[in-house]
């Protein structure tokens, strides 16, 4: 049994189903199936990079600049990047705050004459943020002008008013 | 054992073992030159598109008789293809190329059945789903005895299937469906005889019933 073709062995299992005329299925494939087939194959395993690595021929016709993979440019840009951006950070803290040392330099004299040229542009809330004092008060949130202050001054003797101040 | 000490031996034999003999011979040329080519970068392509002219057509059919339907044998043979073209140079010789080539595009075919039975939640309904596919599939021209054949090979279980369709339809000695399947060559030969059984019984009974609708 074990040399007998599958012919054989069919005629002897099964005359009947050895008589049908042909062992075909019955199956059919659309017209210039197995052109497109080797086509569509061929197509999706040039996306694939070949298992074997690049040929020595393809190596050699590479240009310069191709030995440069995608990974090592976006790592170098990267590395750049970060080397340019500690740079400019280093530069922003080392830069002289001149104001500070100005400020000190100032005589009483330079201090006091600034104030009287510009004592309209001061209000109590600029002075107050220059203290470490809360003078925070209900007045704070009130626009008061001249008039007002006139009636506050009127309604109030000197004791409540620094109260309410 | 070279080529022309295997040629010297036809002489002496029948016409149609010689024939057999011969194309089998050239099949193995043909592997031969195909693997030489795929070890080597620059013939690679070259190789596969060989590999692929001498097989595309036989593991279509294989897959096709598995699954029935053109569009998913046709999905299928793809990705078999383009896995072979990724692992043909691991290929370690022990089997020949095409018990190898046969073996993944089994394998395809089992899993892609697996799935399609996993989504269906009635084995029989699947099954009587697929018999109307076949009728209706435009690329099935058979006549009556060849739509109750296939009728009743849809009836086996995946892995019969696959071993009756290699013995019945490819004619494949029982070594190389061993191959192709990691199967013992027993076990494979209780399976198709046992195959050939439930087919015949119901082509009869399928083709009486019709007679006697009539």
């Amino acid at each position: 049994m074990e040399n007998k073709n599958s012919r054989e062995e069919l005629k002897e299992l099964s005359p009947f189903l050895s008589k049908m005329k042909k062992k075909e299925d019955g199956f059919s494939t659309p017209e210039n199936y197995f052109n497109y087939l080797e086509n569509s194959i061929m197509e999706q395993v040039s996306l694939e990079p070949n298992p074997l690595g690049v040929s020595s021929r393809e190596e050699k016709n590479k240009p310069w600049f191709s030995w440069f993979s995608a990974k090592t440019v976006a790592s170098f840009a990267s590395v750049l990047l970060l080397i340019g951006a500690g740079l400019f950070l280093i530069n922003q803290k080392t830069e002289p705050t001149t104001n500070v040392n100005t400020f000190a330099e100032l005589t009483e004299e330079e201090i006091l004459n600034y104030l009287s040229d510009n004592i309209d542009d001061l209000d109590v809330y600029s002075i107050g943020e220059l203290t470490e004092e809360n003078t925070g008060s209900d007045f704070d949130m009130l626009d008061l002008d001249e008039k007002d202050m006139e009636y506050i001054l009127e309604e109030y003797d000197g004791g409540d008013l620094e109260d309410l101040l | 054992m070279t080529s022309v000490s295997l040629l010297s031996r036809q002489e002496n034999l029948p016409h149609t073992r010689k024939k057999e003999n011969a194309l089998a011979l050239q099949e193995n040329i043909d592997d031969a030159y195909i693997l030489e080519l795929l070890q080597h970068k620059e013939s690679y392509e070259k190789g596969f598109r060989l590999l692929l002219q001498n097989y595309q057509s036989r593991i279509y059919s294989h897959v096709r008789r598995m699954v029935n339907s053109h569009e998913d044998a046709n999905d299928i043979v793809q990705n078999c293809f383009v896995k072979v073209y990724k692992s043909i140079h691991k290929f370690e010789k022990k089997s020949k190329l095409y018990t190898w080539l046969y073996r993944i595009a089994t394998n395809e075919s089992l899993t892609f059945l697996e799935k399609r039975k996993r989504t269906s939640t009635d084995s029989l309904d699947s099954q009587e789903a697929t018999w109307h596919q076949l009728k209706a599939d435009a690329y099935f021209d058979g006549n009556q005895a060849q739509f109750l054949l296939n009728k009743a090979i849809l009836s086996l279980p995946d892995k019969q299937k696959a071993v009756f369709n290699m013995r019945y339809f490819d004619e494949m000695p029982y070594k190389d469906i061993s191959e192709a399947l990691e199967t013992s060559q027993g076990a494979l030969k209780a399976s198709y005889h046992h195959a050939v059984k439930k087919i015949e019984a119901f082509v009869k009974e399928n083709s009486d019933q019709k007679e006697r609708n009539i």
